[in-house]
């Protein structure tokens, strides 16, 4: 085996690569049929995005369970699979972001008690213009909560803002990630410890 | 400093962005799991099922999504042909549906395009394993909800934007001979075109 | 009507209303005040001539395949051409008079190219379908695409 085959990005990749797929064109139309929607029945910017929050973080929890399960079948992950430290978590969402949307990413800050990662594609927002009535509109709030809700179950409490993003004219898409609060393991959590 | 910038296909604005068949930096040949998709439209299920009364109701507002998509996906698929024609024949129509977009947005084409043997407007169309209820669960509350009714929305967004409109249901029907597993039913997506294209398309062939 | 002047008017119509109207000699040099003040007053003429012709579009949508469905009708000596896509948004574009005698394959490449520039904006899941846009950048591309294909 090389000597490099337990790399996050290895990992990342293999587990990718055995992932069934889906469109990109549909999941992004699905999602910005979404968006519409909320649009329409909430009205507010922080009401949408609070709901697509939500439901990024009921998706980040099921996706964790499966990126575990999945993981633990790598022969590699005994050394990548690590989250135990709030600084190894940059390296899981990297693994998840991989293989559930695809995107590469590359860590920007890491500090002890935040850290940052950038990605060029977004998959929610392939067609999206920010019409000038919404362009405060986080659109891809939905990831903020995804990555709060795959944390959690790791049990990091953190806060998720799009700290940069293509939509809006940055470069770039970057995710930061601060810590709130290390969560007691087993603390009632009915999901933790395969 | 950025270590990743954008690619030309992404812009603030939509018109810079390439959308073309070809290419590698097309959309058309990107994906996401499965599983994100169906953890997506299993929260838009959940979504709805809080704000309304009745089964039906939640259908209507999963056809109502998925007709939007439907429209779009008529004319971007379309263009990606680069032939500049439109269907304007029934059949052609059916068998874009059921066969151009289905493979581009499923992976494969339906499984079957058939005719109503007793209705002269019915057609329907077959699939095993629809993306929208082989990955999701149904409600246990809902239990008579058709899910792939996000479907039928599609199928009948693409139909109507073509000027073909039709009433598109999504039923399931139970299979006698199990053969792939997960599923015990295929999706019928029932297809009742308005008497105005009939009578059209009679009078065209 | 009496006289055939030049004209170079473009409309998209979407299936409820008209989404995009441009008169497309304003872009291809600068106006004077007078100038345009008269041709505020014939555009207004060629937009009524434009959208008349819309049902002659509506009968020839499913006679042919074509998305390019030619000259649809002809007042005088100005012309309306039409493009119909495959979820029915009409693009018109009204031409005639001495500069604007176009043939069938400038107005065919024109309307190509507009396709791909229009396909795009209805895929924004933000903006209703069938809306007026009203986006600074398209227009500005549809100037450029008149003056590649009609300066």
């Amino acid at each position: 085996m090389a000597s490099k085959s337990w790399s996050p990005t290895y990992l990342a990749n293999q587990l990718w690569a055995k992932q069934p797929k889906a469109n990109a064109e549909l999941f992004a139309l699905t999602y910005g049929a979404l968006v519409a929607e909320l649009v329409r029945d909430l009205e507010t910017n922080d009401k949408i995005q609070a709901e697509l929050d939500r439901m990024g973080h009921s998706m980040g929890i099921r996706s964790v369970e499966e990126f575990l399960a999945k993981a633990s079948l790598e022969p590699q992950s005994q050394t990548a699979v690590t989250c135990s430290q709030f600084k190894d978590t940059s390296d899981v969402l990297k693994m998840a972001l991989k293989m559930f949307l695809g995107i590469t990413t590359e860590a920007g800050v890491q500090e002890d008690s935040h850290f940052s990662i950038q990605f060029a594609e977004n998959p929610l927002s392939l067609f999206v213009e920010l019409p000038p009535d919404r362009s405060d509109l986080e659109y891809s709030q939905l990831l903020c909560g995804y990555v709060r809700g795959m944390l959690e179950m790791l049990q990091f409490d953190v806060t998720v803002t799009m700290a940069q993003s293509v939509l809006r004219g940055d470069e770039v898409n970057e995710m930061r990630v601060d810590l709130n609060q290390v969560l007691q393991a087993g603390a009632g959590d009915d999901y933790q410890e395969e | 400093m950025n270590r990743l910038s954008a690619p030309t296909s992404i812009s603030v604005n939509i018109l810079d962005r390439p959308i073309g068949g070809r290419g590698s930096r097309s959309t058309s040949e990107q994906t996401v799991s499965l599983s994100m998709f169906s953890y997506l439209y299993s929260e838009i299920v959940q979504y709805h099922q809080n704000r309304v009364d009745s089964i039906s109701e939640l259908e209507r507002k999963l056809e109502a999504t998925g007709y939007g998509v439907g429209l779009r996906v008529l004319e971007l698929l379309t263009f990606r042909t680069k032939d500049y024609t439109r269907e304007t024949s029934l059949m052609n129509m059916l068998q874009f549906v059921s066969t151009t977009a289905w493979k581009s947005l499923f992976g494969k084409a339906a499984d079957s395009l058939e005719r109503s043997i007793d209705h002269a407007d019915e057609y329907m169309i077959v699939d095993y394993a629809p993306i929208t209820s082989t990955f999701v669960s149904v409600p246990a509350d809902f239990g008579g909800l058709s899910v792939d009714a996000y479907i039928s929305g599609m199928i009948g967004g693409m139909l109507d934007g073509a000027g073909f409109p039709a009433r598109v249901t999504a039923h399931s029907v139970a299979l006698e001979d199990v053969v792939l597993p997960p599923r015990k039913e295929k999706a019928v997506f029932l297809v009742k075109f308005a008497a105005s294209v009939l009578e059209r398309d009679a009078h065209l062939s | 009507m009496s006289q055939a002047q030049s004209a170079l008017l473009l409309v998209i119509v979407g299936r409820n209303e008209p989404l995009y109207e441009a008169n497309l000699l304003a872009s291809a040099n600068n106006p004077t005040a007078a100038q345009l003040q008269q041709s505020e007053t014939m555009t207004r003429q060629n937009y009524f001539v434009t959208h008349s012709a819309l049902d002659l579009v509506e009968k020839a949508a499913f006679t042919t395949h074509s998305m390019y469905l030619r000259v649809v009708d002809k007042v005088n000596q100005q012309q309306v051409s039409a493009f119909l896509t495959a979820g029915h948004t009409k693009f018109m574009l009204l031409h005639g008079g001495h500069r604007h005698r176009h043939n069938e394959d400038t107005i065919r490449g024109f309307f190509q190219d507009l396709y791909e520039l229009y396909v795009k904006v209805p895929l924004n899941p933000l903006r209703p379908y069938d809306s007026p846009i009203r986006s600074d950048n398209f227009n500005r591309r549809v100037r450029a695409l008149a003056n590649r294909y009609f300066a």
